[in-house]
């Protein structure tokens, strides 16, 4: 035998056997691929288009959002399409964190029409034009509700001391009201009879802050709160209605004062009717609205603002207003 | 006989093709290191592409998770279009999540509300996955060495735009390098068990095997039967070889005795043939020591009283009683002894003797006998009644060979290491055709005339009994020469008992 021979050719036989694996498997391992890799040069860069078109075609819905961005998108998308389509418009939609900025960019000519909050309404009521009020249940009018949990203070004099949650600084119902209550009931601030105030920002979650026991109570729209029990009827028997506010005019769709005459007719004529409209009942709905009268009643929300904010409200609210004093 | 399949017989084709002369050993650790390595292959392709699958797969999952939970949280931001809280939230989620690559948000008309690239975006990266309205998009992007899954996911059902997220593919690189450093040790233990086991498994099999051929190769039939021990405790093939090599050997051993037993017969029969050839001479030799006894004694008996001649006459008849002796003990040299008897030689009385035995044939054959034997030849230790009667076969069968007239010689001298007996004659010769059987059994020239053929067989085995080598040089028609070369030292012939 060879014993000199034989580990050599194993030596080459296993180098052979190597040099297949290696050469199989990145074949392999390429036809495992299981989709093409689109190249992309990221040392590249293009600046965003910053040139648009200026449109004069749109009309521009500013909504104010009593509830989240995109449940308002959600309900009122459809009926701003429905007004603009019936001036021969495109709709454009657009939303602002708190009512004073829709407010703001209402009264500076963002905006052309806004479905604006009757606190913030009642601030700037003499700077804009009314177009209708939308009715709910029959009613034009609304409520502010104070609720609790059942374990949670059952008087508003039991508020005292207690963690309470408004929504906005511009809200009627989430806060002017309950402020308004606390200084004719008690005379006195809010921060001195509340142990603790925070802003929600909307008034279901303000309905969440309480059901979370975040806050003790808080003072929300009552349509609002209807339509969260409706949506959640198992949180019924986990919330109480303390206090009922007597109805205030309801929140309101104005127009901004220089908006083209003729487009406010239409608009206006547009909202009073869209009930009689079948392509329009849907999208009513969607929002909760059966239909829009011309207007309602808005003194007591204007003497609730003026109490609450310690100055007659459009004084306290436009473009210089800066924040309302709490 | 066991039959050999048809891939059996493929495989031992393709064995023998590759691995040739290679040892056991070798062969096992070729295989193993074979097995191992189409083991590492198929693991490795397979690992491939289910890990790479998985993982990407994976990836893709938690890039659409993220990307959907983006999308939920930036309708909001998008819908009040606070492009500020939209980056903040983009920069919040990416320091979060080493693994994003970017992560874009678009809105319906494709404008970048917000980004993660500090300047400019990417050339081709916005069409690069530009989803159809409401659908969610996935695409692989490639920027030299680094992959991403990029996932576009529509924000409110796309009526506001799109979120774009991508992943780092580096998770699945650096998976599958973990798997493949997994699958390169795994390979390694393997390869080392393999080797190991492989290894043994040769030395299991190969040194028993081994030990088999050395007994082989120094297998004595004459030694006693020795246990054949091959180590490992043998069981199955092995010990199979084993039953095999042990009735091989005993077969051998019995062949063995049957032959010593055979030319042990020879041998007696060869003497017995050898005393019947000389037994004329031998008459003679003793004819005439007893005619001149029986002289001596009529001499006597006719005058007694005689002293003088008595005297004389026994002193001749003493002479012819030891001529008688001698030539009856050379005889019995030749015919029969029970046990071999290793002695000093004197190597020119032998010579002397032998010539006694043989000189009647001679004479009634007419050959001469020339004996070249010097005076100074050294002793020699070794049995004389074997060597006597080798010379004697070497010697009848010469004179048978020559013709009437020719002279036979018997030279006997010192060679190298030994002593050299040369018989050579003027006879017809070997026929070539039996020269290479010659000290086979009834092979023989003289088979028609009487011989027995068994001469030389048995010249060869006697002087394979004193350790000698016996050789021969023949010409047909121009004679022959046998010569028998004993060592001097290193004969012990006792050591070899002859039974006779």
């Amino acid at each position: 035998m060879n014993g000199n021979v034989g580990p050599c050719r194993a030596v080459k036989m296993g180098v052979a056997i190597v040099r297949c694996v290696l050469a199989i498997t990145p074949a392999f391992a390429a036809a495992c691929r299981s989709d093409r890799a689109v190249p992309v040069d990221f040392s590249r860069r293009e600046q965003p288009r910053a040139v648009a078109d200026v449109r004069t075609d749109v009309v521009r819905f500013g909504v104010a959002a009593m509830i989240s961005p995109e449940d308002t998108y959600s309900s009122y998308v459809g009926f701003t399409s429905y007004l603009a389509g019936r001036v021969g418009l495109r709709a454009e939609m657009v939303q602002r964190r708190t009512y004073e900025e829709m407010n703001r960019i209402l009264l500076g000519g963002e905006v052309d029409v806004a479905f604006v909050c009757t606190g913030g309404y009642v601030a700037i009521r003499d700077r804009v034009r009314l177009l209708a009020v939308p009715v709910v249940d029959g009613l034009s009018t609304y409520n502010s509700l104070i609720i609790a949990r059942p374990s949670g203070p059952a008087s508003l004099e039991a508020l005292r001391g207690v963690r309470f949650a408004f929504t906005d600084p511009l809200s009627n119902t989430g806060r002017m009201y309950p402020i308004y209550l606390v200084r004719e009931r008690f005379g006195l601030g809010p921060r001195e009879f509340f142990g603790g105030v925070v802003y929600s920002g909307g008034h279901d979650e303000s309905i969440r802050l309480v059901l979370r026991g975040a806050v003790a109570a808080a003072a929300v729209d009552h349509l609002v709160y209807d339509a969260v029990l409706r949506d959640r009827p198992e949180i019924a028997d986990q919330l109480v209605v303390i206090h009922r506010s007597p109805p205030f005019g309801s929140p309101p769709f104005v127009a901004r004062a220089d908006l083209d005459p003729a487009l406010f007719d239409g608009i206006r004529a547009a909202l009073l009717d869209a009930h009689d409209d079948p392509s329009a009942r849907d999208l009513l709905a969607r929002m909760g609205i059966e239909r829009f009268v011309p207007g309602a009643d808005y003194s007591l929300a204007v003497e609730v603002a003026r109490v609450a904010l310690g100055v007659a409200p459009e004084d306290a609210a436009g473009p210089a207003g800066g924040e309302p004093v709490p | 006989m066991r039959r050999t399949g048809l891939t059996g017989r493929l495989a031992s084709l393709l064995l023998t093709r590759l691995f040739g002369d290679l040892r056991l050993r070798t062969r096992f650790m070729v295989l193993v290191v074979a097995i191992v390595f189409t083991f590492a292959t198929v693991n490795l392709i397979l690992l491939n592409r289910v890990a790479g699958r998985v993982l990407a797969a994976e990836v893709e999952d938690r890039a659409l998770t993220t990307a959907r939970r983006l999308a939920g949280e930036v309708a909001g931001l998008i819908l009040i279009e606070d492009v500020g809280a939209l980056g903040r939230a983009l920069d919040a989620l990416s320091n979060a999540d080493p693994a994003i690559g970017y992560a874009l948000v678009v809105s319906t008309d494709g404008v970048v509300l917000a980004s993660t690239f500090r300047e400019g975006l990417p050339a081709g990266l916005l069409g690069a996955n530009a989803p159809s309205k409401g659908r969610e998009g996935s695409v692989l992007i490639a920027d030299r060495g680094a992959e991403y899954r990029d996932v576009a996911v529509p924000v409110l059902r796309g009526e506001v735009g799109h979120v774009r997220l991508a992943l780092s593919m580096d998770r699945v690189r650096s998976g599958l390098l973990r798997i493949h450093l997994a699958l390169v040790a795994m390979v390694l233990v393997f390869l080392a068990v393999g080797l190991v086991g492989a290894h043994l498994t040769a030395h299991v099999i190969a040194s028993p095997v081994e030990r088999l051929a050395e007994m082989a190769r120094t297998f004595d039939p004459a030694a006693p039967d020795a246990p054949i021990d091959v180590g490992e405790p043998a069981r199955g093939e092995i010990a199979d070889l084993v039953a095999s090599f042990r009735a091989m050997s005993a077969r051998l051993r019995n062949l063995h005795e049957d032959r010593q037993e055979f030319q042990d017969r020879i041998v007696r029969a060869e003497r017995l043939a050898t005393v019947g050839v000389l037994a004329a001479g031998i008459a003679h030799e003793v004819n005439n020591p007893l005619a001149g006894l029986i002289n001596c004694l009529q001499a006597i008996s006719r005058d007694p009283e005689d002293v003088a001649q008595t005297r004389a006459y026994a002193q001749m008849m003493l002479e012819a009683t030891r001529s008688i002796e001698r030539t009856v003990r050379s005889l019995m040299d030749v015919a029969a002894r029970s046990r071999p008897r290793p002695s000093q030689v004197d190597l020119r009385s032998l010579a002397e003797r032998v010539e006694v035995l043989v000189r009647h044939r001679f004479a009634a054959a007419g050959v001469h006998l020339a004996v070249q034997a010097p005076a100074a030849l050294p002793l020699l230790r070794t049995d004389e009644g074997l060597l006597q009667q080798v010379l004697v076969n070497l010697l009848i069968n010469a004179c048978d060979a020559s013709p009437a007239g020719e002279t036979v010689v018997l030279r006997v001298r010192e060679v190298v290491g030994g002593v050299s007996f040369e018989v050579k004659d003027r006879g017809s010769g070997i026929a070539p055709e039996i020269r290479d059987r010659i000290f086979e059994p009834f092979v023989g020239t003289k088979m028609d005339r009487g011989g027995t053929g068994l001469g030389l067989a048995m010249v060869r085995r006697l002087v394979s009994e004193m350790d000698g080598t016996v050789g021969f040089e023949s010409e047909p028609g121009r004679g022959t020469r046998f010569s028998v070369v004993l060592p001097r030292l290193a004969v012990d012939v006792a050591r070899k008992p002859l039974e006779t």
